[in-house]
């Protein structure tokens, strides 16, 4: 049974100026859900977030949450707290009043302001360092005072400005899995901004791939991933091979391979995912329906966890093969590839 | 990275031009203070007998403390008049906010005799307000407590001293990151809380330069008073510019400037240290 | 972006008050500058530029300009020689007596100028050095000093240290970078501090008070003027003092603007 979605976005367009940065995005985003908003630079989404916010206003479309419309309230009576990219934390207040700052605009009483203050900061492990001032943390502790900041106010909904962009690798990482398992502890719907794919992929329940402030995909990581729409989605998100097809009487074909396909198009691209082309020995039985060939090895990358080839096919087919493990040094190959794994692009 | 040779010559020429007219005047500032005229010429015996008089007649004590009566609600009026500008331009003007911004700084390049004598213009019993006031039928003889009286002297020194009061706050409220705001607001703050508990804590420490800056130069102004102040305005800078003119007492005035420039001094340096404190916490 | 809703309240008319009460002095020196009447009085009765032409006559009067001129000159020389040493040693070296040296320089800005200009009277006497436009342009100096560094520090921090880095890197040694890299980076600087200077120094007159002997400055000359008595001159020079100062800063924003970044 389909829930009521907790915010509705709904034909968002923004301009400044000439260019238009928005347009007519809309997305339903659901209770509880993890959901990332990802895009290279100039996308729009963090100016979707900002206007989730309230920082800037659309110059149409409409924001409804619970029933009421949000864009018409501005920012500081909105049930919405952000997390901001560089933390903006108060650096003449302790951490104890950053926290209790939403806490005291609302005018809660001081015993039980103490109480969910002192709450947040325990279950952001901070416990320690209430007095402090945020110029005497280091960025993991900063970062975690924002999110507590933002939490304790218990907000409908929470936005997150690429929190972790800042960081180092190894403490993004952690981050990303502390923030993973808060967002299910506390059951609060997060929106999360960023341009890494990687993180959008660990992170999200669902995805909305942005690009020239139009929605690209709405879809789960898997979903994603393994059933890309555009060869935009198909090659911003994880490596991919792109083949371009000629389609002719129910069959598509390119270089030496031919599948079964039927479409209008006389020209299909169809993405095929390095990991999914397997490398054969000649005399293993075929997968029934597997498109094999012989391949010439171009290059090899050692990336650790696995190895990346670049194979020659003939007719100018190249591919990028990913093989977990290592396979010995050869001049040629033969691969195979299920045609299932081959997906069809439109645009 | 510099060698010895090129510290010593960036170093040293300012140093001893400092040392010749800034220190050693200083010094004998202070030497005056400490000597004494005897029939029309100064003579140099050491002796505290200046500083005695200043604090034993209680003349100069109430000239003091009407000086810094009228140099502190200059000050409070410069920030009255100022801080609601800078706060208007930095936060609620956006298209012609460097035009503004400009318009403010115009009125500090115009020479300081001009403004003040453009007040005696309009303050003067046949002057622009007074003109004014009685044509319209407010009064019916022209006030004349507007011009030569404390009353002028304070308006003309706001009126100096405004802008001066205006740059560093405009300066402070600009450093303040604008996501810090965003954030207050995201937390639920109205403008108003936003003002108090976050803008204004920030800009704290320009806030506090400017109100020494105005009080201390409003302290030691004589100008004002000698062209719009009339007897009833007179200040301790005056006092000091008669000593060293017609009363003919130079170091009786040395002593009074030696007063003033230490309790500037301290003043600033105690102002100053506020300031760090203050900015320590800050971004 | 804060709010997108534009309101009109007290805060605009707050504004607006204030521009008028900066504004009002002037605007009434402009147009008493044509006015028909000899003396105050409002409104001012008839238009005329008896008073410019009085003023284009008033040989004493010019010839405290020239003074006026030489000793901003001479100032501007002196704050600069030793300004920019200063403002240098401020900023690419580090030594301990650094913080007392950078007060005691900036010091003049916030005393008030009688003390200044006393301290100076005071060591003029005992030195046997009679008053004359030299002492007033030893006193502008002096006071104008600090001005140099503080407009020639912000230009030298705006400079990047790499660069200066870089040039040593190459080989340069220090007066080659001053030359090659230093200078040329903050000429702009220079040339606003100058200006800055100058029109400061024009108008100078609570240190130049004490310090003045027999020939005037133009703020001298005015004030003993106005001490005689009012005439309308005074308005016609005034406005004249305050386009040319509106065309000082005008030049001085533009090139503090074109700073490089």
């Amino acid at each position: 049974m389909p829930a009521e979605p907790l915010l509705s976005i709904r034909g968002i367009t923004k301009r400044f100026g000439a260019t238009t940065v928005l347009d007519g995005i809309t997305v339903d985003i659901k209770e509880s859900e993890f959901l990332t908003i990802l895009g290279e630079s100039g996308s729009g989404k963090t100016t979707l977030l900002r206007i989730i916010a309230g920082f800037e206003q659309p110059n149409s479309g409409e924001l409804w949450m619970q029933g009421e419309r949000l864009d018409k309230l501005p920012p500081n009576r909105r049930n919405v707290n952000t997390v901001f990219q560089h933390y903006a934390l108060f650096p003449h207040l302790s951490v104890f009043e950053n926290v209790a700052y939403g806490l005291r605009a609302k005018r809660v009483s001081a015993p039980k302001l103490t109480g969910r203050v002192d709450a947040a900061l325990t279950q952001m492990k901070l416990g320690d360092f209430s007095r402090r001032r945020p110029a005497q943390l280091s960025g993991g502790q900063q970062q975690r005072v924002a999110v507590a900041r933002a939490l304790v106010n218990r907000p409908s909904l929470l936005l997150l400005d690429e929190p972790l962009s800042a960081l180092d690798a190894n403490l993004r990482r952690h981050m990303q899995a502390e923030l993973k398992a808060l967002q299910r502890e506390v059951g609060i719907t997060f929106v999360f901004v960023t341009h890494d794919q990687e993180e959008a992929m660990t992170l999200s329940d669902r995805i909305v791939l942005l690009r020239h402030g139009r929605i690209e995909q709405i879809d789960t990581p898997r979903e994603i991933y393994n059933r890309p729409k555009t060869q935009y989605v198909a090659t911003f998100i994880g490596f991919t091979n792109l083949l371009a097809a000629q389609v002719d009487d129910g069959r598509a074909r390119i270089g030496s391979l031919e599948w079964p396909y039927v479409s209008e198009r006389r020209e299909t691209l169809f993405s095929l995912r390095p990991e999914h082309i397997r490398i054969v020995n000649g005399d293993d039985s075929a997968r029934p329906g597997g498109l094999r060939c012989q391949a010439l090895v171009r290059s090899r990358v050692f990336t650790g966890a696995s190895e990346l080839l670049e194979v020659d096919c003939g007719g100018k087919l190249q591919l990028k093969i990913r093989i977990s493990g290592q396979i010995a040094s050869v001049d040629r190959v033969t691969i195979e590839i299920p045609p299932e794994r081959l997906v069809p692009l439109i645009g | 990275m510099y060698s010895r040779t090129y510290r010593a010559a960036v170093a040293i020429p300012p140093l001893a031009w400092v040392s010749v007219f800034l220190i050693v005047p200083y010094a004998f500032l202070f030497c005056f203070s400490f000597w004494q005229v005897h029939s029309q010429s100064i003579v140099h015996q050491w002796t505290l007998a200046n500083y005695r008089q200043l604090i034993e007649n209680p003349v100069y004590f109430e000239v003091l403390f009407r000086s810094a009566r009228i140099a502190a609600t200059v000050t409070v009026l410069a920030l009255l008049l100022g801080l609601p500008l800078a706060y208007f331009l930095s936060f609620r003007v956006r298209a012609s906010k460097n035009l503004l911004y400009q318009l403010v700084i115009v009125p500090l390049w115009v020479s300081y005799l001009v403004r003040a004598y453009a007040w005696k213009t309009i303050l003067g019993s046949d002057g622009v307000l007074n003109t004014l006031l009685t044509y319209s039928g407010f009064l019916r003889h022209p006030a004349e407590f507007l011009l030569y009286s404390p009353f002028a002297v304070v308006l003309t020194l706001t009126h100096i001293y405004t802008p001066f009061v205006f740059l560093p706050v405009y300066a402070s409220f600009e450093h303040i990151p604008k996501d810090l705001i965003e954030a207050s607001q995201d937390l639920g703050a109205s403008r108003t809380r936003a003002f108090w508990t976050v803008v204004f804590p920030l800009a704290l420490p320009g806030v506090i330069a400017g109100a020494t800056f105005a009080f201390v130069l409003s302290l030691g102004d004589f100008l004002s008073p000698l062209l719009v102040g009339g007897p009833t305005g007179v200040m301790i800078s005056n006092v000091v510019v008669s000593l060293f003119g017609a009363a003919y007492n130079w170091p009786l005035g040395a002593a009074i400037s030696a007063c003033m420039l230490l309790l500037v001094v301290v003043l600033i340096s105690g102002t100053e240290r506020l300031e760090h404190r203050l900015r320590y916490r800050g971004v | 972006m804060l709010q997108a809703r534009p309101r009109f309240g007290w805060l605009n008319i707050h504004a607006a008050a204030v521009f008028g009460f900066l504004y009002l002095p002037i605007v009434v020196l402009i147009v008493y500058s044509f006015n028909g009447e000899s003396v105050g009085g409002f409104p001012p009765q008839g238009w005329t530029l008896r008073w410019y032409q009085t003023l284009f006559n008033d040989d004493s009067l010019w010839l405290s300009v020239w003074n006026s001129v030489l000793v901003a000159a001479s100032a501007v020389a002196i704050s600069m020689l030793f300004g920019f040493p200063a403002a240098l040693a401020l900023q690419r070296t580090a030594s301990p007596g650094k913080i007392i040296f950078r007060r005691l320089v900036l010091l003049p800005l916030i005393l008030p100028g009688i003390i200044t200009g006393l301290s100076l009277l005071t060591f003029f006497v005992a030195a046997g050095l009679k008053l004359s436009l030299t002492t007033v342009a030893i006193g502008h100096g002096t006071a104008l000093l600090a001005v140099a560094v503080t407009e020639i520090s912000a230009g030298l921090q705006k400079l990047d240290m790499a660069q200066e880095e870089a040039s040593r890197d190459l080989g340069a040694g220090e007066w080659r970078t001053f030359w090659r890299v230093t200078l040329p980076n903050v000429r702009l600087s220079l040339i606003a501090a100058m200006l800055l200077i100058f029109t400061l120094s024009l108008d100078e007159i609570a240190v130049t008070f004490f310090l003045v002997g027999r020939e005037n400055t133009l703020p001298l000359e005015i004030w003993s003027r106005l001490r005689r008595g009012i005439t309308p001159e005074i308005n016609a020079v005034s406005t004249l003092i305050f386009c040319f100062s509106l065309f000082t800063i005008v030049l001085w924003y533009k090139l503090r603007k074109q700073r490089p970044e």
